[in-house]
């Protein structure tokens, strides 16, 4: 069961991102807690990764400001966000696309050692062996280690996408469009690998697919033309009578 | 079987580079004076070669500067001469020169990428060029410096010789070391993806800073072994046109490979030494070689090599099995 905490996983402050005359973000503010599931929807060009890249540190807000676990990060940069404990997938799938899964995976492995910074092979080439072999059993990839990402297929790119973002320990994951793409056993795949993340990890989703975001959330936020018009839970979202018009009267409707 | 095939790949291994070895150490026995020279020549522009390369292969950042790396080390050891300062402190004012030019270069690193920083390197490399000729009092401008010897156990040119090629053996033998460590898959994974790396928690720009400047060292070297071995050191060595040609060592002999760099300077030393006694117009000579490796063998002489080894093992393969 998941858990929420009291404590403030990660707090939005009134965040904006003006593109010259584009408003993508316009004014967001929201709270998710310790291992608060949280949704994000909209229509095409809603804001919604915009916000995720201004939340990770991508991009910089033009105003507005982030917290993780109460510290202000609002200045740092995404590698130092990354290391406060804050971990994110892409929605086109970014990996290391010349390298094999096995590299990739250690790739994620090491982000967190002091080691990956030693220029001389490891000494205990069978322990991390067996770390990387854990880490790939754990998305069913154990069998693709030495293949190239590039030659994966599209569903197991994208779960290597969501494993190399979990092996980076983190607190707080973000996940854009997980599901873009995966064919409809896939789907349950992934809906199972999102149910059993760790209960105490604060989870926010972007996603199109409204039944995937609702059953797997206790809080949606709907985005249009990068203002937040509804927040609240799925149910209340969904009834909501703008958010219909905007968003489900189009998708959703049948 | 696999275990037979693995044994099998040893022994040539071990086979080969004992060839290598003997070929390496026969030179200054079977060769001229002149000849003698010209391998060496060969084996310092080929640690320039490799420098361009550890970047190129891993990060794919392509310097058109780095012979301005190379000049920073020569002058400084030109200038510590003409100071009277013994050898440790030649050294050392050739490695300071060195890292100050090379942290440069690693600046202009964090901020570009691809071709931009092909751009800014062959821009840094005028400007060591530019100030090559300008500040005189220290570099000699126009007539650069002359008499600059290396030190006394290294004066014949056999003792140079394999002195330079025990350096580029280290120098190849710790990067290949460095290639299979955490830090040179970290390269390998800033070169796939910048944005992945980051928003995994790492400090890319540190580790190209870190890579910029552990390839301007063995820049630095190979300037070292330049300058002694033709003892004079003029602005012409941090041009462009030096530079440009060490790319092209580069990519004739097969950007990312090992052995590559080296090949590809032994083909460019070749035909800018022996060929242009016969053919005035040898640059052109070069130019159409590079056309033709660009076109139909990207992977340069060795990746060549390697894909006709592998298209006559495939056929052998086959055999076994059917
Ligand atoms: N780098 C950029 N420069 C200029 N405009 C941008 C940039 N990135 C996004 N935009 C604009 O900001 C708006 C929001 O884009 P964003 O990608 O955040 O939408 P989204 O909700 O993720 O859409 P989708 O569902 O298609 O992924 C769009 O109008 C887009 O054109
Ligand atoms: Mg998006």
């Amino acid at each position: 069961m998941i858990a929420v905490g009291e404590e403030a996983a990660l707090t939005v402050d009134r965040l904006v991102k003006r593109f010259g005359g584009v408003v993508a973000v316009d004014d967001v503010s929201f709270t998710l807690r310790r291992g608060e599931r949280m949704a994000v929807i909209g229509p095409n060009g809603a804001g919604k990764t915009t916000l995720f890249k201004l939340i990770a540190g991508e991009l910089r807000a033009t105003s507005g400001s982030t917290l993780i676990f109460g510290a202000d990060v609002s200045s740092r940069s995404d590698a130092r966000r990354a290391r406060a404990g804050l971990s994110r997938t892409f929605q086109v799938s970014n990996l290391f696309g010349a390298l094999t899964v096995a590299d990739n995976v250690r790739l994620a492995l090491l982000a967190r050692r002091r080691n990956r910074w030693r220029p001389w092979p490891d000494a205990s080439v069978r322990r991390r062996g067996e770390a990387v072999t854990q880490a790939l059993a754990s998305v069913a990839l154990e069998h693709r280690a030495g293949v190239r990402v590039a030659d994966l297929s599209h569903g197991e790119q994208r779960q290597l996408e969501i494993a190399m973002a979990l092996l980076n320990e983190p607190r707080i994951l973000l996940l854009d469009e997980p599901a873009a793409g995966l064919s409809e056993a896939e789907r349950v795949v992934l809906r199972d690998l999102i149910r059993r993340l760790p209960p105490d990890l604060a989870v926010l989703l972007i996603e199109h697919d409204m039944s995937l975001a609702l059953d797997l959330t206790q809080k949606v936020l709907c985005l249009h033309n990068g203002v937040p018009i509804a927040m609240g839970a799925p149910g209340e979202v969904r009834a909501d009578p703008t958010v219909r018009t905007v968003y489900l009267g189009r998708a959703g409707a049948a | 079987m696999p275990e037979r095939a693995g044994r099998r790949r040893l022994l040539t291994t071990v086979l080969v580079s004992s060839l290598a070895l003997v070929a390496i150490a026969a030179v200054p026995y079977t060769l001229s004076t002149f000849s003698v020279s010209l391998v060496t020549l060969v084996v310092a522009a080929g640690l320039l070669a490799v420098s361009v390369n550890m970047l190129a292969g891993e990060l794919m950042l392509v310097s058109l500067g780095q012979a301005g790396i190379a000049a920073a080390s020569a002058y400084g050891v030109g200038w510590a001469v003409g100071q009277g300062y013994p050898l440790a402190g030649q050294l050392l004012v050739a490695l300071a020169a060195t890292l100050v030019v090379s942290a440069v270069y690693a600046g202009m690193s964090l901020r570009t990428s691809g071709i931009y920083f092909l751009m800014a390197t062959l821009a840094l490399g005028m400007i060591v060029y530019g100030l090559a000729f300008r500040l005189s009092t220290v570099t000699g401008g126009e007539n650069g410096l002359a008499g600059i010897a290396p030190p006394a156990p290294l004066r014949q040119s056999w003792q140079f010789y394999y002195w330079s090629v025990a350096v580029l053996v280290v120098v190849m033998v710790a990067w290949t070391v460095v290639q299979r460590s955490p830090f040179g898959l970290v390269l390998r994974g800033i070169r796939e993806s910048e944005s992945r790396m980051r928003s995994l928690g790492y400090n890319v720009a540190a580790f190209k800073f870190a890579a910029v400047m552990i390839s301007g060292f063995v820049a630095g070297l190979a300037g070292l072994l330049t300058v002694w071995h033709s003892q004079f050191v003029s602005p012409s060595s941090a041009g462009f046109h030096r530079s440009a040609l060490v790319v092209v060592m580069v990519i004739l002999g097969g950007a990312g490979r090992t052995l590559g760099p080296v090949v590809g300077a032994a083909l460019v030393v070749w035909t800018e030494q022996v060929v242009s006694t016969h053919f005035e117009r040898w640059p052109t000579a070069l130019g159409l070689l590079l056309v033709v490796v660009v076109l139909w063998a990207p992977g340069g002489f060795v990746g060549g090599l390697e894909a006709a080894r592998s298209s006559l093992r495939l056929p052998a393969h086959s055999r076994t099995k059917g």
